[in-house]
C-alpha cells in the first residue's frame, strides 16, 4: 500500500499539476500591476510568457508517460 | 444583407449539415457509437475536436470584447486559465476516466460513489448545459441577424434549428468530424485576420501604440485581482469539470493518442490567444468600443474594417463554427444525462440501445427550445453567462471528480456533500454583491474542505473500490 502511494506522488501529471500551480502562484503573488512594458502591464506579460510555459509542460508530460510506457513495455 | 458573407454562411451550413447526416447512419447503428464516436478517433482530429468543443464563441468574441472593454490583462487572465485547460485535465484525470471506462461525467460519479452521486450530477449536467445552450445562441443570433440583416430574434431561431438538427442527427460522429472543419477555419482564419493586422500597423509595437493612442487603460489593470484570479480559476479547470470536454477525451483511440491531443489542443488554444491579442489591439485602435450596443461586436468589427467580404465571410463562419461545435457539444451531454445516466440509469434500466438513442435525439430537440426560448431575451452578456456556467460547474464536480480519482478515502457521502455545498456557496456568492465571475474563489474551498472533512466522519468506500481506485491509475 505505501509503495501505491508513494507512486501516486511521483505521477507525471501530479508533478506537472505541482509546477503549473507554483507558476500561476508566482503570477498571482507578486502581481507587478504598476509595472510596464511597451505600455502593457507586467502582469500581463506574465500571463502571455505562461502560455508558452503550459505548452512546453504538456509536451513533457506527453514525452514522460510515453517513456514510461515504452520503458514498462506497455502500448497504452 | 452582407451578400458574400451570408452566401458563405448558408454554403457552410449546409456543408455541416450534408456531414451531420452522413454520418448519422453509423452513429445509430450502436450506443457507443452515438455517444463517443466509437471511441476511433486519432490525435490530429482528436486535438481540433476538443480544442473546438472548449473554445466556446466566449473564447472569441467574448475575450477579445474584454480584452477591449477591459484591458489586455483581463484577456489574458482569460488565456492564462483556457490555454491549461486540455493541460490541467490531461494531468490530473484524463487517463485515469479513461482507464475507469465510463462514457459521462455522472457515470464516473456512479461507478465511484454510487447512484445518489450519479443523479446528482446528472441533474447539474442537464441543468448546467442547457443553461450554456443560451449565451451560443446568443453570439450565433447576433452574428446571423448582423450578415443577414434580419431580426435578432429570428436569427437566434434559424441557427439554433439548423445546428441542433445535425448534432441530434450525427450524435459525437458528426461533431468530432465537422470539429475538424471548424476548428481549422478558426484558427486558419484567424492566423489571416492577425497576419493583416500585423502588416497594415506595420509591426507589434506600431499596433500596440495605435491601440494605447485610442485608449490608454488598454494595458493596464483594470478590475480588483479577484476577478482575474476568478476567471483564471473557471477557465483552468474547465476542461476537468465540463461534461462535454471530458467526454471529447473518450472519443480518442487510445490513451496516447489522447493525450497528444491535448498537446495538439493546447497549442490550438495558444494559437487563438496570440492571435487574440492582435485582434484585441486592433480592436481598441479603432476607438469604436464605447459607441457599440455590444462590446462583444468589437470582434466582428475588426474583421469587417480589416478583412474583405469573402475573408470576413469564412471568417464570419468560423466563429459561428466555434458557437456551433459548442453547443453541439453541450446539447449532447443534456442528452446523455437525461436518456443515458437519468433514464436508462434508474427510470427503465431493460430499455433498448435503440430506444435510449431516440430519447437522446429528443432531449436534444427539447434542450435547444429552451434555449432558443432564453436566449431571445438573454438574461446577461455573453460572458458573464459563460462565467456563471463555468463557475458552477467548478465548484460543484470540481474537487469531488479528482478527490475521486487520486484520494482512496474518499465517499459517497464526502461528494455529495462536496456537489451539493459547492453549488450553494457558488449561488450564495452570486447573490453577494462580490467581484464578476469570482464565485469559484469561495466555492471551491468550500467543496474541497466538506468533501475531505465529511468523508473523515464517514465510513471508508469498500476494500473492492479502493482497489478500484488504485486501477486508475495503473497499479493492480
Amino acid at each position: 500500500m505505501k509503495e501505491i502511494t508513494k507512486s501516486k506522488w511521483k505521477d507525471p501529471g501530479i508533478i506537472m499539476t505541482g509546477i503549473l500551480v507554483f507558476i500561476s502562484a508566482i503570477v498571482w503573488i507578486w502581481w507587478p500591476a504598476d509595472t510596464y512594458w511597451m505600455g502593457i502591464s507586467l502582469v500581463a506579460w506574465l500571463m502571455f510568457l505562461c502560455f508558452f510555459i503550459w505548452l512546453l509542460l504538456t509536451l513533457i508530460h506527453v514525452i514522460w508517460v510515453e517513456k514510461i510506457e515504452k520503458d514498462n513495455g506497455k502500448g497504452a | 444583407m452582407l451578400i458574400m458573407e451570408a452566401v458563405i454562411l448558408t454554403l457552410y451550413l449546409i456543408l455541416m449539415t450534408v456531414i451531420g447526416i452522413f454520418f448519422a447512419k453509423r452513429a445509430h447503428s450502436s450506443e457507443d457509437d452515438y455517444w463517443t464516436a466509437g471511441r476511433n478517433i486519432n490525435s490530429f482530429v482528436g486535438s481540433f475536436a476538443l480544442f473546438a468543443a472548449v473554445a466556446s464563441s466566449s473564447s472569441l468574441m467574448g475575450a477579445v470584447g474584454s480584452g477591449v472593454a477591459l484591458g489586455v490583462p483581463f484577456l489574458f487572465a482569460y488565456g492564462f486559465g483556457a490555454v491549461a485547460i486540455p493541460s490541467f485535465a490531461l494531468f490530473l484525470i484524463s487517463a485515469q476516466i479513461r482507464r475507469s471506462g465510463v462514457k459521462t461525467v455522472p457515470e464516473f460519479f456512479k461507478f465511484r460513489f454510487g447512484k445518489p452521486a450519479q443523479l446528482v450530477a446528472a441533474g447539474v449536467v442537464v441543468v448546467t448545459m442547457t443553461f450554456y445552450m443560451v449565451p451560443q445562441l446568443t453570439a450565433s443570433g447576433l452574428i446571423g441577424s448582423y450578415v443577414l440583416g434580419i431580426d435578432y430574434e429570428i436569427a437566434v431561431i434559424l441557427l439554433g434549428v439548423g445546428f441542433t438538427l445535425y448534432a441530434a442527427l450525427g450524435g459525437m460522429w458528426a461533431i468530432t468530424y465537422t470539429d475538424l472543419i471548424q476548428g481549422a477555419i478558426m484558427v486558419v482564419g484567424l492566423f489571416v485576420l492577425a497576419v493583416v493586422i500585423f502588416f497594415e500597423h506595420q509591426g507589434v509595437a506600431n499596433l500596440v501604440q495605435d491601440a494605447l493612442a485610442a485608449d490608454p487603460d488598454f494595458g493596464s489593470v483594470t478590475q480588483p485581482l479577484m476577478s482575474y484570479f476568478g476567471l483564471f480559476l473557471a477557465f483552468l479547470w474547465f476542461g476537468v469539470v465540463s461534461p462535454s470536454a471530458v467526454m471529447r477525451n473518450f472519443a480518442s483511440r487510445d490513451a496516447k493518442t489522447a493525450r497528444r491531443s491535448a498537446l495538439g489542443a493546447c497549442f490550438l488554444y495558444l494559437s487563438v490567444f496570440v492571435f487574440g491579442f492582435f485582434i484585441a489591439s486592433a480592436g481598441a485602435s479603432l476607438g469604436i468600443v464605447d459607441s457599440l450596443d455590444n462590446q462583444d461586436m468589437i470582434f466582428i468589427s475588426v474583421i469587417e474594417n480589416y478583412l474583405p467580404a469573402i475573408l470576413a465571410g469564412i471568417l464570419l463562419a468560423g466563429l459561428l463554427a466555434a458557437i456551433m461545435s459548442s453547443a453541439d457539444a453541450m446539447l449532447l451531454a443534456v442528452s446523455a444525462g437525461v436518456a443515458h445516466d437519468i433514464y436508462k440509469g434508474y427510470i427503465n434500466k431493460n430499455a433498448s440501445e435503440k430506444t435510449v438513442t431516440r430519447l437522446g435525439f429528443a432531449v436534444m430537440m427539447l434542450a435547444s427550445f429552451v434555449g432558443i426560448y432564453f436566449a431571445i431575451d438573454p438574461p446577461q452578456l455573453i460572458a458573464v453567462m459563460v462565467g456563471w456556467v463555468g463557475g458552477a460547474l467548478v465548484s460543484i464536480f470540481g474537487f469531488p471528480l479528482v478527490l475521486g480519482i487520486w484520494w482512496k478515502r474518499a465517499n459517497l457521502a464526502g461528494a455529495l456533500a462536496g456537489m451539493i455545498g459547492g453549488g450553494i456557496a457558488f449561488l450564495i456568492m452570486i447573490a453577494l454583491p462580490f467581484a464578476l465571475v469570482a464565485e469559484p474563489i469561495v466555492a471551491l474551498p468550500v467543496s474541497a474542505i466538506l468533501v475531505i472533512v465529511v468523508s473523515l466522519l464517514t465510513k471508508a468506500p469498500s476494500k473492492e473500490m479502493q482497489a478500484e481506485v488504485d486501477r486508475y491509475h495503473g497499479y493492480s
